[in-house]
């Protein structure tokens, strides 16, 4: 279950054509770098839940 | 030499590489201990503890890497310079399922480098050797890529110097760094992190809030004209899209 949770932004990632696009652009931001930006957060919180699914 | 210099730059400059400077030097009296003793030099003694290693990292992963070339990449290439981030994304994860237990093992056994675990794993001279060896070799690209953005920070701060001149204030840096380091070991880049952090966060905020304000948001800096000398595609995307 815990690599299952690590698998998942790193999947999405490398998932190129998933988020090689224009729209929908935010605050001006092309689709492409904000998805990019917002998987840093997401990659953290996912490492934490499986910190916190490894010590139970 | 000094006819274009910014002088509320070149004073940040000063400040801050003076306040770095003393703390490098100050940090041998940190966590006092024997720094003759390589564990205590090389690894601050192994008693870091998670805060100062946040740190440490903090300010040892963002380095001119970060601030300087990746910005120019993008700035050049487009799309193709955010590999950065994917990058970051998969080693993260990678990192938490085996650091953890590397740093154990090496704690267990006293290993300081990895050519130290590589010989303790597998028992091979040559092994160990090849490992240090291309640690050493690998890292040189990297410190090159500081002393170059190093170099554009000074450049940038309107210093323009002639013949021997040009390399002078990189010199009198890496010789203070050298000093300091060699003085302090892992304390100095441990205890200069606090400062190193602050300035990063200090330089994101810039970033994400002075600049759009300043340009007119992030949509108008995207649509931006660039003068460049030579034409070039700067692709948004990665693949063109139909």
């Amino acid at each position: 279950m815990k690599f299952i949770i690590l698998f998942v932004p790193c999947v999405l990632a490398l998932w190129v054509p998933l988020y090689n696009s224009l729209p929908p652009v935010v605050f001006g931001i092309p689709f492409f770098f904000w998805f990019q930006l917002a998987l840093i957060p997401i990659s953290a919180l996912t490492i934490l839940a499986a910190d916190r699914i490894g010590k139970n | 030499m000094f006819a274009h210099l910014n002088v509320v730059a070149t004073a940040v400059f000063v400040f801050f590489f003076g306040l770095v400077s003393a703390l490098g030097f100050l940090a041998a009296r940190w966590k006092a201990a024997d720094l003759g003793h390589i564990d205590e030099w090389g690894l601050g003694g192994r008693r870091f503890g998670r805060w100062i290693t946040w740190f440490l990292l903090g300010g040892d992963l963002y380095t001119a890497y970060t601030v300087i070339a990746i910005p120019a990449v993008v700035f050049a290439i487009g799309a193709f310079g955010f590999f950065a981030i994917p990058y970051t994304i998969i080693i993260y994860p990678f990192l938490y399922l085996t650091f953890p237990r590397l740093w154990a093992v090496c704690s267990r056994h006293g290993y300081m480098t990895a050519g130290d675990f590589v010989l303790g794993r597998y028992g091979h001279r040559g092994l160990e050797l090849a490992v240090a060896a291309t640690g050493i070799l690998a890292t040189m690209p990297y410190i090159a890529l500081q002393l170059v953005g190093l170099e554009k920070v000074i450049v940038a701060l309107g210093f323009s110097g002639q013949g021997v001149m040009t390399h002078a204030p990189i010199t009198i840096a890496f010789v203070i760094l050298a000093l300091f380091t060699y003085k302090s070991g892992l304390r100095a880049p441990a205890m200069i992190a606090f400062v190193k952090d602050a300035m990063i966060y200090i330089f994101i905020i810039a970033a994400i809030v002075v600049i759009p304000y300043e340009l007119g948001g992030f949509g108008a800096i995207s649509k931006r004209p660039v003068k460049r000398s030579t034409p070039r595609s700067r692709p948004i995307l990665i693949l063109p899209r139909v």
